[in-house]
């Protein structure tokens, strides 16, 4: 055969195989989340007005400023700058002021995230590590709960507040979430209102349904690993209600445990950051049963009202334990072993 | 002396699947097929998942040959990767329940010896688990290497023995 004239690459691309990509890169994967997250912001606008924006909005400007000054080139087009931004600020109630959610969101970033090196290095969560520092720095400012004003457009709090001033907050605007009422003051709360969000608490935890609705989609689009969430929930559903069982008066009921507080949000959106987040199938069922054990232990008989934050922090530091007894066994390792043995 | 030869992808201007000789060279097995097309980019010798990219097309036809892939420009896998967010999907891709997401991070330090320890070797470099990586991640390529590294300390020490 004679060879024919073809025209011919000046230079041949030679790359490793495999030569095919699945179509999802760690930035579709944020972004999607970030996507999920704007109902839930909307659902706390409605609830808290314009302040919720204002919390949240200077919240991720916070995170992003952070990351572009500190973080490495290019790095804020991943996107989970973004999602830390927004989950600090779902995290926090509307009359925050602002300058500490700024500092907050700065804090989460820079030592929750880059101080360690970045996406994909971090041990803990960094908005609820920013929240954590806001719960230390400010404790007052951190649970000054809103109350209903008369109108929507009303601030729920002292946003504006000068740094390091004291924050003018009238009494008559503040407001006992469902986990105070109950801790504090043994007083239920009614459970439709909780499930649609009706009620006082940090602006992102409140309209649980929604929240389910958003996580929903994430987890079958694949960019969240369903395990989390439903170990967490299941956990505190089955913890919670055989105390409640044994003591009806002393302890709430599964579905007020279930619903209160901001168990939902941090099931779904905070313990399922895949950085902070076991590897392993086996370590995610793990990692949950542990989250939800410390959240009713510290609900029931901590000193807090609420400690889904503080038992997600908790079980990040436990992850590198649990990835490591939680590994897969390898194909054909038990065959193996049995001729070895 | 004669191999049944797939010529595919989309850098081919006409695929085709032929009986050929042993050692005919790529160059007039593409001619045959109508030549590359004005984007065509990398040539493997392979499947795209575990094929091996070609330098030349002066290389022939072999007695393992199955089939020629021609990818276009915007088919070659971009090189960029983000760090690793241990999203677990390599896990759940590896057939041999390997955990690439472990190797993958010892790989990039050098740690041959634990990678050995985390069964490397049940390894068969089938690529799954770069396929799945969101971060883009050259898994297959970065084990590809620990293997021969550690290939070659087992050679250097039976010739010391």
């Amino acid at each position: 055969m004679t060879s024919i004239p073809m025209r011919e690459p000046a230079q041949l691309v030679i790359t490793a195989s495999p030569h095919l990509k699945g179509r999802d890169s760690t930035a579709t994967i944020m972004w999607n989340v970030v996507g999920s997250l704007l109902p839930i912001v909307a659902a706390a606008t409605w609830f808290f007005g314009p302040s919720a924006l204002l919390v949240v909005g200077t919240s991720v400007l916070g995170a992003v400023a952070t990351e572009r000054w500190l973080g490495n080139r290019g790095s804020i087009g991943d996107g989970s700058a973004v999602i830390t931004g927004i989950l600090l600020g779902l995290t926090l109630p509307a009359g925050m002021p602002l300058w500490m959610v700024a500092l907050g969101a700065a804090f989460a970033i820079g030592f929750g995230k880059l101080l360690f090196g970045g996406l994909g290095y971090n041990i803990f969560n960094p908005a609820l590590l920013g929240r954590a520092f806001l719960q230390a720095a400010f404790p007052v400012a951190i649970t000054t709960w809103p109350g209903r004003p008369t109108s929507w457009w009303v601030l729920r709090g002292d946003n504006f507040a000068l740094p390091f001033m004291q924050p003018h907050v009238p009494d008559a605007i503040t407001a006992a979430t469902p986990l105070g009422l109950m801790k504090f003051e043994q007083q239920g709360s009614r459970l439709a209102d909780l499930l649609l969000g009706n009620r006082g608490g940090s602006l992102g935890e409140t309209a649980v349904l929604l929240i389910l609705l958003c996580g929903g989609y994430l987890a079958l689009r694949g960019y969240l690993n369903w395990r989390m969430p439903a170990s967490i929930l299941a956990t505190v559903a089955i913890f919670a209600g055989s105390l409640h069982q044994i003591a009806p008066a002393r302890y709430a009921s599964a579905p007020f445990m279930l619903l209160s507080g901001g168990l939902v949000l941090g099931a779904v959106f905070m313990a399922t950051d895949m950085v902070t987040a076991p590897v392993t199938n086996a370590g995610r069922w793990v990692f949950g049963i542990g989250i939800g054990v410390v959240v009713v232990i510290i609900r029931t008989w901590g000193g807090l009202p609420e400690g889904v934050m503080y038992a997600i922090l908790l079980m990040n530091a436990l992850v590198p334990v649990i990835n490591r007894v939680t590994q897969p066994r390898v194909f054909g390792a038990r065959a193996r072993a049995e001729v070895a043995g | 002396v004669e191999r049944i030869v797939t010529v595919s992808g989309h850098g081919v201007a006409r695929p085709a699947n032929l009986i050929v000789p042993v050692g005919t060279r790529l160059r007039d097995l593409l001619a045959y097929c109508g030549g590359l097309t004005s984007d065509a980019e990398e040539i493997l010798a392979g499947g795209p998942m575990m094929g091996l990219a070609q330098r030349n097309l002066d290389v022939p036809v072999l007695k393992g040959t199955t089939g020629i892939v021609v990818l276009t420009h915007d088919e070659v896998r971009g090189q960029g990767s983000y760090p690793c967010i241990h999203c677990g999907r390599c896990l759940d891709a590896c057939p041999m329940f390997l955990n690439p997401s472990l190797l993958g991070d010892l790989a990039r330090m050098g740690r041959d010896e634990e990678m050995a320890a985390a069964h490397l070797a049940d390894c068969m470099l089938c690529g799954s688990c770069s396929y799945v990586c969101p971060s883009n991640i050259p898994l297959a390529q970065l084990f590809m290497g620990s293997k021969a590294a550690l290939r070659r300390q087992v050679t250097a020490k039976a010739g010391a023995a």
